[in-house]
């Protein structure tokens, strides 16, 4: 019985050719987003990794004792241009990395003690990104060297190498180089909240933008879908009063929708760091090694060799300046703009809310996707651009940048232009399909993924 | 104001509709006399609507043009959504408002002050549904509830033209002489013109003073509906129709 009802659902399912539209979208925009992405990744990898690292070194205390390690991490293929520097200085302009090494713990790795090395990588995004290469290439060679001098101390073949365990202590620490600051902080919470923080945020007003979407597409269907559409326009209603009265109405709930994500959000956040809080206070050890990177850096060091830099907790990464906030409100009010005019074209072209639905759907998780993948993007590359200069995608990839990295380039009012262009061109050519024949010929083209039979 | 169409409340030249490769409309002409009643016969797919659609300047014709109070339908639609009403054949409601509420911005769209008070209470009789009815949302409405509220919307803000494609649809037999007589009436008393369709012979011969029964985008026969009936030697206008329409063919070949 079962297996015949199984059938027959999946027979019913299979013939309906809406349920292709998902298939589609995903088919189509996923390679198109995979080609923005390829632009910029491979533009990283050929900054990232095939360019070369010009790294400084600085050696604390620096002893005799020290050389020999110096020259093993020299000799080392992964970085180039190692110089030295000894004295107090800002971080090195010219350089990707400075490099600290606290020269008693050289001695002490003969002993089964580790090298302490703190890498200061500079870095124009907090993400996984150019910085977190030359960091992670840094680092490799300093464990790489670390255990080379291990095994000539105690004259071993190099072929035990990879058995000895980490005989490094690596700290990296993110200088953000638009903020000329550095991230060091030493509490567990506002590590949490702020790698929390900025992917949340930029996550909610996409969610937002897809529900304001969603909101006048289904408010369009059901016009379609009851024929109030037609009344509508034979009343003397001029045509942009009917499009500005959906936005204006999916705008607000909208608006209403943030407002619950946010208060959600902040019951959310107060809840996981009060739990954070507790564990640390039985045990400091035990969240250290949440994020060991950030955790343990002597204020002394960075002021000494990084002078002029600021230290900067975590927090002050997400708190943002009345500048910033101003063009996440003017991309706001465009992706509402957009989300509204563009869903008013998609509930238009539907005959009823199903199929509305099954499109507006459908683009979700097309959206969500490209927005992980802005994490892998640089604010400078092509591929960004492309993403800043359309407000749907250009409001979470800026809240996100301007949180992590402080992007304060001036070209950000070019983006908010061209989005707000193309928000009032999508805007009018709403308006313009409002009209019963264009609809009526949109609908008959989507008439394709309807019920054959 | 256009000077084409005086002396007639609508004025259709030659109207011609193709939908693709779809001939809906071949060249349609008729007149409707101010205040007066005037019906478009018709089977399923005969141009009613489409015609409709037309005046109501929700669609443009292929060709030709059509007048309403002067106005071109074409060239000034905005003028012609002032003086017209159109009630859709399927139209619904908005699912998450009440009656009043729907009645009320309707209201508001057209006037101001104290006609916006005389319109809802026209709307609220003509509708005939009770002050609980109408504080219900219009989605626990019956398909007749919503007919009614929808025509005492076309009604209420007493259009020069209204234009009603199958207004009595989906109602019972007392609705619908209950509808008829309040169309007549607000016709009669407001000098309203109503121009309406129907499938229904025995509700054209009682509302309608002119006919025009349509055919595949013709108009086969036009006139007062004693005209029509004598003309083609019909009991009724019923008659007159199969022998007109569709059954035309074989009523020739028969008789």
């Amino acid at each position: 019985m079962l297996r015949t009802l199984v059938k027959k659902e999946i027979k019913d399912l299979i013939r309906d050719p809406r349920i292709w539209i998902p298939v589609l979208i995903g088919f189509l925009v996923l390679p198109i987003f995979g080609l923005i992405q390829n632009i910029s990744i491979s533009t990283q990898i050929s900054q990232g990794y095939a360019r070369q690292i010009s790294a400084q070194v600085a050696v604390l205390d620096s002893q005799g004792i020290a050389r020999d390690f110096l020259e093993i991490l020299k000799a080392s293929m992964m970085i180039y241009n190692i110089s030295y520097v000894d004295r107090e200085d800002a971080f090195p302009r010219e350089a990707d990395a400075l490099i600290v090494i606290n020269a008693s713990s050289i001695e002490s790795l003969a002993h089964g003690g580790r090298v302490e090395t703190y890498i200061f990588y500079k870095t124009e995004l907090a993400s996984f990104s150019t910085g977190q290469g030359i960091s992670f290439r840094i680092e490799r060679a300093i464990i790489d060297a670390s255990r080379i001098y291990v095994a000539r101390m105690n004259n071993l073949t190099t072929s035990i190498l990879p058995t000895l365990i980490y005989p490094s202590k690596v700290y990296s620490i993110p200088y953000i180089q638009g903020k000329n600051a550095v991230i060091a902080s030493f509490d567990a919470n506002q590590i949490f909240i702020s790698t929390f923080i900025p992917i949340m945020v930029p996550m909610i007003f996409l969610l937002i933008s897809i529900f304001i979407l969603q909101y006048s597409s289904v408010s369009m269907a059901v016009e379609n879908e009851e024929k109030t559409l037609e009344v509508l326009l034979s009343m003397p209603i001029p045509r942009r009063d009917i499009v500005l009265a959906k936005l204006a109405a999916s705008g607000f709930i909208g608006a209403l929708s943030l407002a619950g994500f946010g208060l959600g959000l902040l019951l959310y956040t107060e809840m996981l760091t009060s739990s954070i809080s507790s564990f640390k206070t039985l045990n400091p050890n035990i969240t250290q090694g949440l994020a060991p990177q950030y955790i343990g850096v002597p204020p002394q060091i960075i002021h000494k060799y990084l002078q002029g830099v600021e230290i900067q907790s975590a927090y002050d990464l997400i708190s943002l300046s009345p500048q910033t906030i101003a063009v996440i409100v003017i991309y706001a009010l465009e992706a509402i703009l957009i989300a509204g005019a563009i869903g008013i074209v998609i509930g238009g072209a539907s005959s009823d809310v199903r199929m509305a639905n099954t499109i507006s759907g459908s683009i979700t998780p097309a959206l969500v996707i490209l927005w992980l993948a802005t994490g892998f993007i640089d604010p400078s590359s092509l591929s960004a651009r492309v993403l800043l200069s359309n407000p749907l995608t250009g409001l979470p990839f800026y809240s996100r940048i301007a949180m992590l990295e402080g992007y304060s380039s001036p070209d950000i009012y070019i983006y908010l232009v061209i989005s707000g262009l193309e928000a009032i061109a999508i805007t009018i050519i709403a308006g313009n399909t409002l009209n019963i024949e264009k609809l009526e010929r949109l609908k008959k083209g989507l008439s394709i993924f309807r019920k054959a039979k | 104001m256009s000077d084409k169409g005086q002396g007639f409340s609508v004025d259709v030249r030659q109207l011609e509709k193709y939908y693709g490769s779809i001939y809906a409309l071949k060249k349609i002409s008729f007149k409707v006399e101010r205040s007066s009643i005037y019906c478009l016969v018709g089977p399923n797919g005969a141009g009613k609507t489409t015609t409709f659609r037309i005046l109501a300047t929700l669609i443009l014709p292929t060709s030709g043009d059509a007048y309403i109070e002067g106005y071109s339908v074409i060239r000034e639609p905005e003028a012609v959504r002032r003086v017209i009403s159109y009630l859709p054949e399927e139209v619904g409601a908005y699912r998450n408002i009440t009656g009043l509420e729907y009645l009320e911005v309707i209201a508001k769209i057209y006037y101001k002050g104290r006609g916006f008070e005389e319109a809802v209470e026209r709307g609220i009789k003509i509708s005939g549904l009770s002050k609980k009815d109408l504080r219900r949302l219009m989605k626990q409405y019956s398909k007749g509830m919503k007919r009614r509220i929808q025509v005492a919307r076309a009604l209420m803000i007493l259009p020069r033209v209204a234009i009603l494609d199958e207004p009595t649809i989906g109602l019972d037999p007392v609705q619908k002489v209950e509808l008829r007589s309040i169309i007549k009436s607000y016709s009669k008393s407001r000098g309203i013109t109503v121009l309406l369709s129907t499938h229904e012979m025995a509700e054209a011969e009682d509302l309608c003073e002119r006919v025009a029964i349509i055919d595949r985008g013709s108009i086969v026969a036009e006139g007062y509906v004693e005209e029509i009936i004598r003309s083609v030697g019909a009991k009724n206008l019923e008659d007159a129709f199969v022998r007109l329409v569709s059954g035309g063919e074989n009523a020739k070949n028969s008789g």
